[in-house]
């Protein structure tokens, strides 16, 4: 009888909507750039960059929902790039506390968007996942002088991964290619922001 | 009863002891490779649609690196860490085109240099399942459970890799492995999956054919 009351609950749980968790921690290897010793950088990441949880809300009765704690790992990526390129970075909780005397550049940035598939949403095999950020770039008198859209995209096929490591795969997949395009992106304009400096 | 148990298992496993394997190798220029040179093994990009899978490339870089003592295999993995972000699926040349405009970088090319990486194999291709066929029913019960039926299908690992030479900023060279089997799973109770491994056979035929380019 035991065994068969055993059995009822396990069919109901196995049937039932499921929620997952995840945490990244994975971060990014440091570019291979020339680093620019002479200019003073300020960053400014938003609250979703610096420790963000993202909880899904399931569409239909069946879904699973995901709860995927970020950490501090958005974060990490984009100081190790920044890093990389400038030697002389400080990092500031907000805009209000800045004085026009401290640096020479500030960059701000914000997550835009976080969007994901799943093998069940997109009915193929894989885990698709899409992130957006916002930098958006000061000069010395705080005034705005460019706004950089920086996206990433990974996906994973489920193969021989279970679907909560595909789906932390994909996540870091999608986090280097933030690192990959950020760091394209900043040699490609890092003339004309040392002309800013200058 | 027994023997026609035996006599399918016998079919079975003759059905999935029926694969194919074709090689093809072509050269296109002059190339060598001395002892602690290097290759590193990478796949093409998810982004223009390749599916090579991460297990096939695992197993490749191990193969390659346990089957020959001629030259240094770096890790794909390892490789796109110290090239980071050069060689990620964004980012990494997709034709052979595209490897000048990556090498005018000097500190990719004083990287290489450093490393004595002399070569790059391009690897796409992936496995795929062109047909199945048959029924499996599993049931499960307080009392407990079992399976019955029968199922088959085929896959085909089919993967080309590309050489491209780092000095000359040229293919010297194009192998590929495709290997055709038969799978089967047939259950009275208990079901006996009956695999045929033609992903891992064509990892060694790859394997053995860029060792075999390498050691002419």
């Amino acid at each position: 009888m035991k065994i068969r009351i055993y059995n009822l609950i396990l069919v109901v749980l196995i049937s039932s909507c499921t929620s997952q968790s995840i945490t990244i921690s994975n971060s990014v290897p440091s570019p291979l750039v020339l680093k620019d010793q002479n200019v003073s950088v300020i960053t400014i990441y938003g609250d979703t960059v610096k420790n963000y949880l993202f909880q899904s809300t399931a569409l239909e009765e069946t879904d699973s929902t995901w709860d995927i704690n970020f950490q501090d790992t958005q974060k990490k990526v984009f100081a190790i790039i920044f890093g990389s390129f400038f030697s002389n970075i400080l990092e500031r909780d907000s805009f209000d506390s800045l004085d026009t005397t401290d640096t020479d550049l500030v960059l701000s940035v914000d997550l835009e968007k976080f969007e994901y598939l799943t093998p069940q949403l997109a009915s193929n095999d894989k885990f698709s996942i899409w992130i957006k950020y916002t930098i958006n770039i000061y000069n010395s008198d705080l005034e705005l002088v460019q706004n950089w859209d920086i996206t990433g995209y990974g996906e994973q096929e489920t193969g021989s991964f279970d679907g909560n490591q595909a789906m932390a795969n994909a996540i870091n997949l999608a986090l280097r290619d933030v690192g990959a395009n950020l760091t394209i992106q900043i040699e490609k304009e890092l003339n004309e922001l040392m002309d800013l400096v200058k | 009863m027994n023997k026609s148990l035996t006599a399918l298992l016998i079919i079975c496993f003759l059905i999935s002891g029926c694969s194919t394997t074709r090689i093809d190798q072509e050269v296109n220029a002059a190339y060598s490779i001395k002892e602690g040179e290097s290759i590193v093994v990478l796949s093409d990009s998810y982004h223009t649609g390749n599916k090579t899978e991460n297990d096939f490339m695992d197993c490749l870089n191990q193969s390659l690196s346990k089957k020959q003592n001629e030259f240094n295999v770096i890790s794909t993995t390892e490789f796109q860490n110290i090239f980071y972000p050069w060689f990620e699926p964004s980012t990494a040349p997709q034709t052979i085109e595209k490897l000048p405009q990556l090498l005018s970088k000097q500190i990719i090319k004083d990287k290489l240099d450093q490393l004595e990486i002399k070569y790059l194999v391009k690897v796409t291709g992936e496995t795929k399942t062109n047909a199945s066929s048959g029924a499996l029913s599993c049931a499960a019960g307080p009392g407990g459970g079992g399976c019955f039926g029968f199922a088959w299908w085929d896959d085909t690992s089919a993967y080309e890799a590309s050489i491209w030479d780092l000095s000359q900023e040229a293919s010297v060279g194009n192998l590929s492995a495709s290997v055709s089997g038969t799978s089967v799973i047939p259950a009275i109770v208990i079901p006996i999956p009956i695999l045929a491994r033609t992903q891992s056979n064509a990892c060694e035929g790859l394997t053995q054919q860029i060792v075999g380019f390498f050691s002419r």
